[in-house]
């Protein structure tokens, strides 16, 4: 409901220390590790490999955060209508029964 | 065992995207842990490889759909075609090495399921039951029970007076003032008498009995005015509360072209479309005419268009208010201070007209009937001729008569009051005679000289008889000069703010009136210059002034009844 990214990246250890699982809001670890990667290929065929990833979760962080939104607003909708759709209902009985009280007492 | 799966791309023809498997079985599905991600289709779908590129598939929902037929399982040979939700899918003979060969075409988009769980349904209470629920609650508490009331009294009032709803709930506004007593107020079959019925004219004549259609129907059709209801006029239940149509169609529809409406034998009237000069006819003034010498066949109001020459009244009074106005000239008997208007002039309840004027209340005070100087403090009766002529023979009889009275009287020395008769204080003969012959002397004076002359027209006959010797004309004051209009002067005290001692002079001229025959009456275009449709703030409409249900008009309950008897409904 509140769209809250709680994606996480899990970051390989080394040596010195365990591989953890690090908050990735937006997708900003994984992109800020690839664009850092990119000035250190060592070939060219590399960095044209990284940039294209670097596009890829680029288009991913865009996809995430649109289909994020939308299961937020499908949500709010949802709750919405918990209230709009009974109220809607109730209030066109009463319409029916203001019609039909109008020519009761004509 | 191997599994193929060649996936069309569908981006050019033919090509495809093929995936190998191995496993005792292929797992299809949206589930995940499914060997073929099938996004959209549940239910676990598996297939097993039977030797010789057949198998057998099953899955724990029916979404295996055969030539159309849906299934939970089916029997798979080489070239059979089957369907899951979203995909078409086609068994291939399997290439060299592999036991089981499936083709895959996605047909449009596949169903999208979330991972998530974002329906509420099953967390919290149901939309259809609620609105159910909030609908039946509405049906019930607005219709069904205040409805119960409408079949039994003793519901409707145990209703009433309990919080529960009763058929007060379907008022569409509140009652005028004078409909909000016990009786009317609460109990709504007052006036709705049946369901489904509208408001019939006798729920309203119960009670306003006295109401008067607009015409006498014995002289206009009767069903142009008894066939239209009430109710078509008088709309009860708007807000703010107001029970009267007052708008000018009311009555310019008919009066804007009135030759319709015209009776033989009576003046036509005149079309109405505005109150403006050119819209409104003039005023017709209610002048009190006597019938007859004397107006011995009483009298009667004749309405009078004013023309060129100014209209004058024929009241038989003698007065002029100039000089009752004038302080130099008369002041109030008891204060010394000038006389006003509300000296005389006393407004009724009713805000309009005003209290008569009389000789006792008004004019006595200092137009005194005394008639004998001897004995001021007496006076002649009014308002009865004969008696104030067998009064005066009577006293100037018994002065004459009575020895010890006549010795009185010839032993007095009055005082001389202006304006008054020296009555004679001693007589030579029979008291009879010196009483007769004094009363005459003094009704001569009064008839003739000062007294009864002074306010009265009187006609001398010239016959010798005391009693037919003269005739005081009667005097009968218009009460209402406007017959057909109603005005407050309550609320037209307000132009007291401009002239405060002299407000009633704003509009009556009365100051300048030297005769009583003068009409003191404002004209139309008084009243246009504030209340003219082309004024603006103060505009009158048509029913400020006229009343619909003039006195005039027939009885509506006889009307009514009668429009029944000429063949209406009963």
């Amino acid at each position: 409901m509140l769209a809250r990214d709680r994606s996480r990246v899990l970051v390989p250890g080394d040596s010195s220390q365990k591989a953890q699982a690090l908050p990735n809001v937006e997708q900003e670890v994984v992109i800020g590790h690839l664009a850092g990667r990119i000035p250190d290929a060592r070939k060219q065929s590399e960095a044209e490999v990284l940039n294209e990833l670097l596009g890829l979760f680029g288009r991913r962080q865009v996809l995430l955060h649109q289909i994020r939104r939308e299961v937020q607003l499908r949500g709010l909708m949802k709750i919405w209508l918990y209230f709009h759709v009974p109220l809607t209902v109730g209030l066109l009985v009463a319409l029916v029964v203001h019609i039909l009280s109008v020519f009761i007492y004509w | 065992m191997y599994f193929l799966v060649r996936k069309l791309t569908g981006r050019a023809s033919g090509e495809a995207l093929e995936t190998e498997y191995q496993g005792d079985k292929l797992t299809l599905g949206g589930e995940p842990g499914a060997m073929v991600p099938l996004p959209g289709v549940g239910g676990d779908v598996t297939i097993q490889a039977t030797g010789g590129g057949a198998g057998r598939i099953s899955a724990r929902r029916p979404v295996i759909a055969v030539a159309g037929v849906a299934s939970s399982k089916a029997t798979l040979a080489v070239g059979d075609a089957f369907e899951l939700p979203g995909y078409a899918l086609e068994v291939i003979a399997p290439p060299q090495g592999f036991d089981f060969a499936l083709q895959l075409r996605a047909r449009g988009k596949p169903a999208s399921t979330f991972a998530g769980d974002v329906s509420l349904e099953r967390h919290t209470w149901s939309m259809r039951k609620t609105s159910w629920l909030l609908g039946l609650a509405v049906l019930l508490l607005c219709l069904v029970v205040p409805a119960a009331g409408l079949w039994r009294s003793d519901i409707a009032d145990t209703l009433r007076s309990t919080p529960l709803p009763d058929d007060g709930l379907w008022s569409s506004g509140p009652l005028v003032s004078a409909h909000q007593a016990s009786g009317i107020a609460q109990e709504c079959q007052a006036c709705h008498q049946k369901p489904f019925v509208m408001v019939q004219d006798g729920a309203c004549l119960d009670c306003h009995r006295d109401m008067t259609e607009h015409v006498d129907v014995a002289i206009h059709d009767a069903h142009a005015f008894t066939d239209v209801r009430c109710a078509s006029c008088h709309r009860e239940h708007n807000e703010p509360a107001m029970v009267s149509r007052r708008d000018k169609g009311l009555c310019v529809d008919c009066h804007a072209g009135p030759g319709a409406w015209e009776v033989p034998g009576k003046l036509p009237m005149e079309a109405v479309t505005a109150f403006t000069a050119a819209g409104h006819p003039t005023f017709r003034l209610g002048l009190l005419e006597p019938q007859g010498i004397g107006a011995a066949h009483g009298w009667e109001v004749r309405r009078v268009r004013p023309g060129p020459e100014p209209l004058r009244e024929t009241s038989n009074l003698k007065f002029t208010h100039a000089v009752h106005l004038d302080p130099d000239k008369v002041q109030h008997e008891g204060t010394g201070a000038a006389l006003e208007c509300a000296s005389c002039h006393t407004l009724k309840d009713d805000g309009e007209h005003f209290e008569p004027i009389s000789m006792d209340a008004h004019c006595r005070s200092c137009h005194g009937l005394s008639f004998d100087i001897f004995e001021p403090e007496l006076e002649l009766p009014h308002g009865d001729l004969r008696a104030a002529i067998v009064a005066m023979e009577a006293h100037f009889i018994r002065e004459f008569t009575d020895p010890e009275l006549r010795r009185q009287r010839a032993a007095q020395k009055p005082r001389r009051v202006p304006g008054k008769r020296e009555s004679a204080a001693s007589c030579e003969g029979s008291g009879l005679d010196c009483g007769r012959a004094e009363a005459l002397r003094e009704a001569e004076y009064q008839f003739a000289n000062t007294g009864c002359i002074t306010c009265h027209e009187v006609l001398e006959t010239g016959l010798a008889d005391i009693n037919d010797r003269w005739f005081v004309q009667p005097i009968r004051l218009t009460n209402d000069w406007y017959p057909q209009a109603r005005f407050d002067h309550h609320g037209h005290q307000s132009q007291a703010a401009d002239n405060p001692d002299q407000v009633c002079e704003t509009c009556h001229e009365a100051s300048a009136s030297d005769a009583a025959e003068d009409i003191l009456m404002p004209n139309q275009d008084n009243c246009l210059a504030c209340h003219g449709e082309d004024r603006g703030a103060a505009t009158l409409d048509c029913v400020s002034c006229h009343a619909f249900h003039p006195d005039e008009g027939t009885l509506s309950r006889l009307a009514r009844d009668t429009a029944i008897l000429q063949g209406g409904a009963p």
